[in-house]
Order: structure tokens, then sequence, then C-alpha cells
């Protein structure tokens, strides 16, 4: 009984490059509904209106390169982290929601390629939106933003899509268990909120060592412990840079697996 | 006999409850089999086991001989499959919609194939407007459109005119036997018994997970008892139909006397052979023009009911 399973597991999880095309007719259809849909439009409004204010401030109050494409970067790292839950939260779940999920799965392609297309097109429309706001920087101009370090600016939108695609395969993962689009969002805000619960929290308690400790250990969890890494090596000299980038890797693999599992596996029984 | 279905012990148990019951079934390829049974008597599981989107606790399904759990992959390439509530992208237009799911088939030469469903399911001239203005109906026909673009060998329906008014019905019963005409080989999920009369050739009546009875609609009607009820036929020329029925009703043996329509009286009797001559000699005795006296044929209704208590 258990070598049954097995196969049938085996059968529904192994993905080959004969996914890859499937994967794409999914990423291609995703990114339709993205750009037919306000979400993208007013995610990179939200980009482009903070950055513009950074350069405004730039050429009021002159702050030198580095703090401003720092602040350029931390301003996309939390834009990276609803942007992915937005965007993320209804990707499985919506297929529920409209009944669509049947007939995808009746089609011949695996649960890998529907789970992965999705999750390349969240990746590929964050990168579209990082592209454009690189714009600024390579055409504005040293009287806009001075002499831009441009290895620690492409290493910042970097991390930021390394952060979009780890805080995107954990909102797919819970659209994928979640029943509705509904209980999807809340699932995916309520982790969000807590891993920056975790971070607000160290500020309060910072002199309390008995709850920092706590705080600490629980902060091993938060994958914004470790785009932090990041983004302290590239500005603040850490050296955390190839742990940070290692940890959101393997959130990204580990929920975007469970996300496959769950999709391949789970019988909707309605 | 080439088997399109092939069923062997098939069970499936949802948290202790055999949903499906070993049950053992074979369609023949080309045939229009209706799947028929009350709510809950698992039908669309048994539909769902077939279609590869749950797998079987014990036992084994082949489609067009190949294992739904092993082919899996080969499987989808030859079926179609509609659930009882079709899905659909409510902000696509039926062509997005179907060139969608022909990329994700891989259906070649999509453009001709995609427009040549729309014509045989009459959406060609809605084919640019959004799905989410569409009737339930047309949904329906959509969805039968989407089984079409990849010409697939086998067709599983589940309830496909649930929920649909008459026409909806009618039009979709219509797409079917046009389609079973065409030579596919079609498993119908219903609990609509003239469903099954209008399209199928075989039916199989399942019951509390368990296959009750598998046969022509012919056969199945044969070997239910025959029915106690004597239809009686009169003419204008002698005693009033509604004056022969109070007549009937006065004798102690007329279980349910009730008139069909003009000048037609059904009859419902104890016991059949006795009374037959019995009634013939009284209604002309009250001067009745009887025109014909037969007995009741079982309908598939009758079938089911027996199959299903």
């Amino acid at each position: 009984m258990i070598g049954v399973d097995l196969a049938f597991a085996r059968q529904r999880l192994t993905i080959g490059l004969s996914d890859l095309p499937s994967s794409l007719i999914v990423m291609k259809k995703e990114l339709r509904d993205s750009f037919l849909s306000l979400r993208a439009y007013t995610m990179a409004m939200v980009a482009f209106v903070g950055i513009s204010f950074f350069m405004w401030i730039q050429t009021e109050i002159p702050m030198g390169t580095n703090p401003i494409v720092e602040m350029v970067v931390a301003l996309l790292s939390l834009l990276a982290l609803f942007y992915a839950v937005v965007f993320s939260m209804d990707s499985v779940v919506s297929e529920k929601a409209t009944r669509t999920l049947p007939l995808i799965k009746t089609a011949p392609i695996s649960s890998a390629s529907l789970v992965l297309g999705k999750y390349a097109a969240i990746l590929v429309t964050w990168g579209a939106i990082l592209l454009t706001s690189l714009l600024y920087f390579l055409l504005g101009g040293r009287g806009l933003v001075g002499e831009v370090a441009l290895d620690k600016l492409v290493l910042g939108y970097v991390s930021t899509i390394l952060l979009a695609s780890a805080m995107s395969s954990v909102a797919i993962f819970i659209s994928s268990v979640s029943s509705s689009v509904k209980s999807s969002a809340m699932g995916s805000l309520g982790v969000l909120f807590a891993f920056m619960g975790i971070s607000v929290a160290r500020q309060l308690f910072s002199g309390f060592e008995s709850v920092m400790q706590i705080l600490n250990f629980v902060r091993n969890f938060s994958l914004i412990r470790y785009s932090s890494m990041i983004t302290e090596q590239l500005f603040q000299g850490g050296n955390g840079l190839y742990l940070g980038v290692a940890g959101l890797l393997a959130y990204s693999a580990l929920f975007v697996v469970g996300a496959i599992c769950v999709v391949g596996l789970k019988e909707d029984v309605a | 006999m080439d088997t399109a279905v092939e069923c062997r012990g098939l069970t499936k148990i949802f948290d202790g409850f055999a949903a499906v019951d070993h049950i053992d079934l074979t369609v023949a390829r080309g045939t229009v089999f209706g799947f028929l049974g009350p709510n809950g008597a698992g039908k669309t599981t048994t539909i769902r086991m077939l279609a590869c989107l749950i797998r079987p606790t014990s036992g084994s399904a082949s489609v067009w001989g190949l294992d739904v759990g092993r082919d899996y992959m080969s499987v989808k390439r030859i079926i179609g499959y509609l659930p009882e509530s079709p899905g659909y992208y409510p902000e696509m237009t039926p062509l997005e919609f179907l060139r969608y799911f022909g990329r994700l088939f891989r259906v070649k030469n999509q453009g001709t194939v995609v427009e040549e469903a729309l014509k045989k399911v009459g959406l060609y001239d809605e084919r640019g407007l959004e799905v989410k203005s569409f009737s339930l109906g047309m949904r329906q026909r959509l969805n039968i459109a989407r089984l079409l673009i990849h010409d697939p060998k086998l067709l599983f329906l589940d309830e496909p005119t649930s929920g649909l008014d008459p026409r909806g019905t009618r039009e979709v019963r219509d797409l079917i036997r046009a389609l079973g005409e065409g030579g596919k080989t079609i498993f119908v999920c219903t609990h609509i018994l003239p469903e099954v009369e209008m399209v199928c050739e075989e039916v199989g009546i399942i019951n509390k997970g368990r296959i009750a009875a598998l046969d022509s609609p012919d056969g199945l009607r044969s070997k239910v008892k025959a029915s106690n009820v004597i239809e009686v036929g009169v003419g204008r020329g002698g005693a009033r139909p509604d004056d022969l029925v109070t007549m009937i009703r006065s004798l102690p043996w007329a279980k349910e006397v009730t008139v069909k329509s003009e000048g037609v009286i059904a009859v419902e009797v104890g016991t059949l052979e006795e009374k037959r001559p019995e009634l013939a000699r009284l209604l002309v005795q009250w001067g009745a023009d009887l025109l014909c006296m037969k007995l009741q044929e079982p309908t598939l209704e009758d079938v089911f009911m027996s199959y299903t208590r």
C-alpha cells in the first residue's frame, strides 16, 4: 500500500524539463492577468513615488550616494514583502474559487508546472518594476543622485528579489492550503505581520534580556532577518551575505516544494 | 471487446465511509454510457477517480487500457472532464479561455480548432465577450467546447445539465447526442432519467457505492417486474370517461384510478391477471366505447426506484 502511494506521489510531484513549456504557458496567463489588473500598476506607482521622494530629499539635503541607495533598497525591501503577499495570496486559491483547478488538474500538466508558472510570473512582474525603477539611477545622472555605487545598488535590488521570492513562496503555500481567498489573505498577511512584529518587538524590548533571548530565537525563523543580513553587509560592513542569501533561497525552495506537494497530492473532495 | 473504461474492485473510502465500494464496471468504446444513481450514491467519486482527480483506496481502474494511477499523464491526454459546476475565468473571453487550454493540451492548429469548437457549441458569435457575462447554459457549452479542442477519445460528464433551464438542457443533450453519434465514448453521470433515456445506450445504476444494475435501458426495463397498471383507451361514442372513472373507483380491487390523458384511464390493480378480463367485461357493460387495453410498460423511473430502494 505504501509502495503504491509513493509511486502515486512520485508521478504527481516529479518535475523535468518537459514541464517547462507548461510552466511558461501558466506564467504567460498569470502575467496577462497581472497587467490587466490594477495591482501591478498600484505597486509600481508606490515604488516610483517612494523613490521619487528619496530623490527629492537627496537634492534638498545631500546625503551622499550610499545613504540614498540604502534608503531605496530599504523601501523596495518593504514593498517586496507586501508585493509578494498581494500577488501570491490568491495564486492557487483563486483557481479553487473559480472552480478551474479540476479543469487544470485534468489537463496534461504537472502540479509543479502550475505552481512554478505562477511563482515565475510573480517574480517577473517584480523584476519588471525593479528594472523600471533602476532607470532613475541610470538616467537620473549625477545632478540627481550623485555618483551611485552601482554594485551595491544592483546587489541591493537582487536582495529584494530574493526577499520577494521567499515571501511569495510562503504566500503561495498558504494559498495552496487555503479554501478561500479571504482565509489565504488573512494567513499570508498574518505571517508577514508576524515577521515584522518580531523586528518591532526587538526594538521595544531591547532592555529585557530574557524577552530578547526568546525574540532572538524566534527571529531565526523570520525571512526579514536573512534579508537584513544581506543589506547589512552591503551597507554597514556586516558578514552575513552568504547566510542571508542561503536563508532566503531555502525559504523559497521549502515553501514552493510544499505548495507543489499540496496541489499535487491534496484531494479536493468538493 | 475494446474497452474504454474498466474498473475492478474500485473502492474509495473517505474517513471510514466507503463512497465507492468494490465496483466492477466495463464500458465499451464508442458507447454513450449513463451512470445513474441517487445523490450521494458514489457517481461523482467514481468519475473523479477515472479522471485522475482522486486516487482509489483500492482496486484498479483503466481508461483506454491505461491505468489511471500509473499512466496518469497519458490518461489525461485522452480524456475530457466536465465537472458538475465547471469553472471559468471571468475576465477571459471564450477565445482566450479555449486558447489557454489548447496550449496546455499542446493542440496543433489551435486557431482553427478553437473556432470550430465554438461553432459546434453555438458560441462563435460571442467569442469576444467576457465569460462573466455568460448565462449558466452558455458557460456549460463553453466547457463542452473546452472538452472538444484536444479531441479526446473519452468524455466524462458529471451532471451535464444540472442547473440548466429547459432550453439549456435541450441544447446540452443535443450536443451530447451529436458527440455520441460522432463516435466519441461518453460516460455521463446523472440522476436525471429522461437524460439517460434520450442519450444513453448502456446504463449502470449505482446505489450506496455499489453497482446495482448494468444493462441497456431496454434490458433494465425487462428485468423489472411488470407493472400492475392497466391502461384503458375509450372512445367518445360511449359512456363519458369521468363516469367510467367513478364506476371503476367503486370496484374493491381498483387501488388507484387516474385519467392520464383524454380518453386514457390508468387503473392500478392488486392482481393483474385475474382482473383484466373482468375490467373489460364491466367496461363494456357500463357502455364504454372500449378501444384498447394494455399493460403499462415499466419506465426507467420504475427501474431506478426498484434498484435504489
